[in-house]
């Protein structure tokens, strides 16, 4: 592999959000900003620093809830689209249902999830499922629709059966378009779990926090989560495009990657 | 001796279109045969027909005596796409055809990597397709319909997407890789250089509707060459042809 | 084609509602009528911007719906408007930048003002006394004793976030020993069971229950349980506006205060003004009138005085949250609160 290659790829983002914060530091001096409308990043990050053994395990029970609400979402969003695609009937049952399922705003989702599910973590789970689903859902779809018609009529000159059809070229085809889905997905996903949070939660929670900051007019402690929040969302985006890279090997590799004892057979 | 294919009076009509007319033809074993027509001529829908693909209205199609009509799975079929799986090593590839039906055994591997390493991409056994040139992902393609065991090859203008440069090579490497594995070759193209290269005998189709129109025998020697692509009695064959298409002479 | 052109038209329309929905006037805040014809002081009256205590409206604002309507801050030469901020703790901040003149703000958000430098000072007692309690729905027994474990519902803002560990630690609990739940609304959520403890004022809570079920909740109240007796709620002002504007902030100031008394006295014609001013406040009439009562009853001081702020008042709130380790140092009564604003008897 190119030697420069990993070190661009991971330095121009570092180096891209550096600049963020220089030009908020910048923004903070040369406008004269009052502390409590907004803090400089250093007052930011230090308040970080200050309230980090507390925010530490409220930030692994968010991810906690992104994590089981993502994986949720994401089966049930890949079992729809498979569903979908065996019949039109089914389809055209489920999709409206589907798109009618986003035109809901998420705010006005949690209080009823709340009367619903109490206020542990199942509201969370759940809205992050719902937010995750639906791009999960309408890209495996697609790429489902989208196997290449000669390729199957291929496959049927071979004599190939219907099950296996549909498990070496129909379903390995969705990966990609999974992992789109999921690209999407994971952007909002944790801005899901935060919403979840705001709306129910028992004892301390990273919105918890945030919001009881805000109470105290302490607003580097407010803006340093939103940090933390942030952090958690791009990891979480980096999570995926890490699976996306080592699942599909065929889009970055020119050969087959050998593990040492492996034998396939088909 | 029986014929390897055997085609009896198939018709197929879409709608108005009469995509084939009656059509009847046979095949020896060991034969090399192309079709040549312009669009339309329903070479597309004899193909389809002989691999079982479409059911023709009227009249039998039989591979080794066996009836077959309407029944895929007992040709190999090659086109234009290579339609290579990108998710698959070259050898994977191969073993497509056991992997859909069967599953794939060891023979069946080593008769991947025999093949691969025959035909000169013995260094790209784990190499997925898009890390292959256009010739060699064909290549492979062909290596694919070989490995499925049948036969009867029907190639529907395989070499249509490659420059003529690759194409050159690529029909050289057919004419031997085909007479090392005698196989049979029903071959459709709209190169007529190529058909005459390729072929023992040629089926002239014509549209409208779509029936054979002519045949003949290409009385080169073989193996093949290059050079004889300039000697008159290509020459001769080729301008044959090209008057049945261009509609100069009847026969 | 057609499809075409359909989805044109459905572009055509949304764009029209989006353009009608932006056009609209602006529904979060009133404005005060403005001073046509009375016999007023001879300049042109001052606006005030003033921000309201919580994001949505309720009766705690009927002093400045009647100071308006009865024309009491057109005669003392000012013109109000009131805004809301988009969450409790924004009403502070609000003030703080100078986006509201004068608002409705806790005296625990103007003691973390102070503790931020933030220039907001309180100019006057919107109640008197700690009516903020924890209460159970009717016919569930409350006390110390049943604290423990119970699902406990917070708005997440300073008053509550302080005044709850006083009760607690009465108690002998910590907020280890209870679930603290965050809510927008606890009302719904007590009734059905969903807490089992709602943190409130008497004047929200008792209203609420008993509009809803026609019967009293059961209640503790925190000043009876460790917590200091100091109002919930004061008129705050931010600083450089009243240094500049002194004239304005006592007629302000005058005008609540005869608003005030008024409304006090005639109750049901002060909730009718508010339904009228705030049609969609979602309330019901009935609620508004016994809220505003409710209200009313912790008005007024020992002396019969209205809005006088003490000393004693922010020593004692500043000490109690200096206890419990909310603040680090009390500064001195003044840096709190100013009553130069009041009108002189």
């Amino acid at each position: 592999m190119n030697w420069r290659t990993p070190a661009r790829v991971v330095l121009i983002p570092v180096v891209s959000i550096l600049l963020v914060f220089l030009v908020w530091d910048l923004i903070i001096r040369i406008f004269n900003v009052e502390p409590f409308v907004a803090p400089s990043p250093g007052e930011a990050l230090g308040a970080l620093r200050d309230n980090w053994s507390t925010l530490w395990p409220l930030a692994i029970e968010t991810i906690r809830e992104t994590t089981y609400g993502f994986v949720l979402g994401a089966v049930l969003g890949f079992v729809l689209a498979v569903a979908m695609a065996q019949t039109r009937i089914v389809q055209g049952l489920v999709y409206p249902v589907l798109i009618s399922s986003q035109a809901v705003p998420i705010i006005a989702i949690a209080a009823p999830l709340v009367i619903l599910l109490g206020f542990g973590i199942w509201p969370k789970i759940v809205i992050v499922a719902w937010i995750v689903f639906f791009p999960v859902a309408v890209s495996v779809l697609d790429g489902l629709a989208n196997v290449d018609e000669d390729l199957l009529k291929l496959a049927h000159v071979m004599g190939g059966t219907r099950s296996r059809v549909f498990l070496k070229i129909r379903l390995p085809a969705t990966v990609s378009p999974l992992y789109s889905g999921l690209k999407i997905g994971a952007t909002y996903a944790v801005t899901g779990a935060i919403i979840g949070e705001l709306v129910a939660s028992t004892g301390d929670s990273l919105a918890g926090f945030q919001r009881n900051a805000n109470s105290s007019l302490d607003t580097p402690a407010v803006w340093g989560t939103t940090i933390l929040m942030t952090a958690i969302g791009i990891g979480w985006f980096l999570l995926v495009m890490t699976f996306e890279r080592l699942t599909t090997p065929w889009r970055t590799r020119n050969t087959v990657r050998r593990l040492p004892f492996s034998r396939r057979t088909d | 001796m029986t014929a390897k294919l055997a085609v009896n009076e198939c018709t197929k009509t879409f709608g108005a279109t009469v995509a084939l007319a009656p059509t009847t033809l046979a095949i020896e074993p060991g034969e090399f045969v192309s079709l040549v027509g312009p669009s339309g001529c329903g070479k597309s829908t004899l193909f389809n027909v002989v691999s079982g693909l479409l059911r023709p209205d009227n009249g039998r199609v039989e591979i080794d005596g066996v009836d077959v009509t309407g029944h895929s799975g007992h040709v190999g079929y090659m086109l234009q796409k290579d339609l290579l799986i990108p998710w698959r090593s070259v050898v994977d590839n191969i073993t497509l055809g056991a992997a859909l039906t069967r599953g794939v055994t060891k023979a069946d591997r080593s008769q991947a990597v025999d093949f691969a390493r025959r035909y000169g991409l013995g260094d790209f056994l784990d190499h997925y397709p898009h890390a292959l040139s256009g010739g060699m992902r064909q290549r492979v393609a062909l290596m694919r319909t070989l490995a499925t065991n049948h036969d009867l090859l029907l190639l529907d203008e395989p070499f249509g997407a490659l420059d003529s440069q690759t194409r050159l090579e690529m029909q050289q490497w057919l004419l031997e890789v085909w007479s090392e594995t005698q196989r049979t070759v029903l071959f459709v193209t709209h190169d007529v250089d190529e058909s005459i290269f390729l072929s023992d005998r040629i089926l002239v189709m014509s549209p409208r509707p779509g029936r054979i129109v002519s045949e003949l025998v290409v009385n080169l020697p073989r193996p093949r060459t290059l050079q004889q692509m300039t000697e008159p009695d290509f020459i001769a064959v080729k301008r044959q042809i090209l008057d049945l298409l261009h509609g100069t002479v009847t026969v | 084609m057609k499809l075409t052109r359909l989805l044109v038209l459905v572009l055509a329309l949304s764009i029209g509602v989006v353009a009608a929905a932006c056009g609209g006037s602006d529904s979060s805040s009133t404005t005060a009528a403005s001073t046509a014809g009375g016999s007023t002081a001879a300049a042109a009256p001052v606006d005030i911007t003033f921000s309201y205590d919580w994001p949505t409206v309720d009766f705690e604002v009927i002093p400045i719906v009647v100071a308006d309507e009865k024309g009491y801050f057109a005669a003392n030469g000012v013109n109000v408007e009131v805004i809301f901020p988009p969450d409790p703790a924004s009403a502070t901040k609000i003030l703080a930048t100078g986006d509201s003149n004068l608002g409705l703000i806790t005296t625990t958000d103007m003691a973390f003002a102070v503790k931020r430098s933030l220039p907001v000072t309180s100019i006057g007692d919107y109640t008197t006394g700690n009516n903020w309690g924890l209460f159970t729905k009717p016919g569930v027994t409350i006390g110390l004793d049943t604290l423990k474990g119970k699902k406990i519902s917070t708005y997440g803002d300073s008053w509550t976030n302080a005044m709850l560990p006083f009760v607690l630690k009465s108690a002998g609990l910590t907020d280890k020993d209870v679930q603290e739940v965050t809510v927008d609304w606890d009302l719904p959520l007590l009734l059905n069971g969903k807490i089992d403890i709602a943190t409130n004022t008497t004047n929200f809570l008792i209203p609420g229950v008993k509009d809803k079920t026609g019967k009293n909740p059961e209640w503790i109240l925190a000043r009876d349980n460790g917590a200091p007796n100091v109002p919930v709620w004061v008129y705050a002002g931010n600083k450089d506006w009243l240094a500049k504007n002194p004239a304005a902030a006592k007629g302000f100031m005058a005008a609540i205060a005869q608003a005030t008394e008024w409304a006090g006295a005639n109750p049901d014609e002060a909730a009718a003004m508010f339904d009228k001013a705030y049609p969609d406040n979602g309330y019901s009439h009935n609620y508004n009138r016994i809220g505003w009562v409710e209200t009313y009853k912790f008005m007024k001081n020992n002396d019969g005085s209205l809005l006088t702020q003490s000393d004693e008042q922010w020593t004692q709130l500043g000490d109690a949250l200096k206890g419990i380790g909310q603040l680090d140092t009390v500064a001195t009564p003044s840096a709190y609160y100013t009553n130069e604003y009041l009108p002189t008897k």
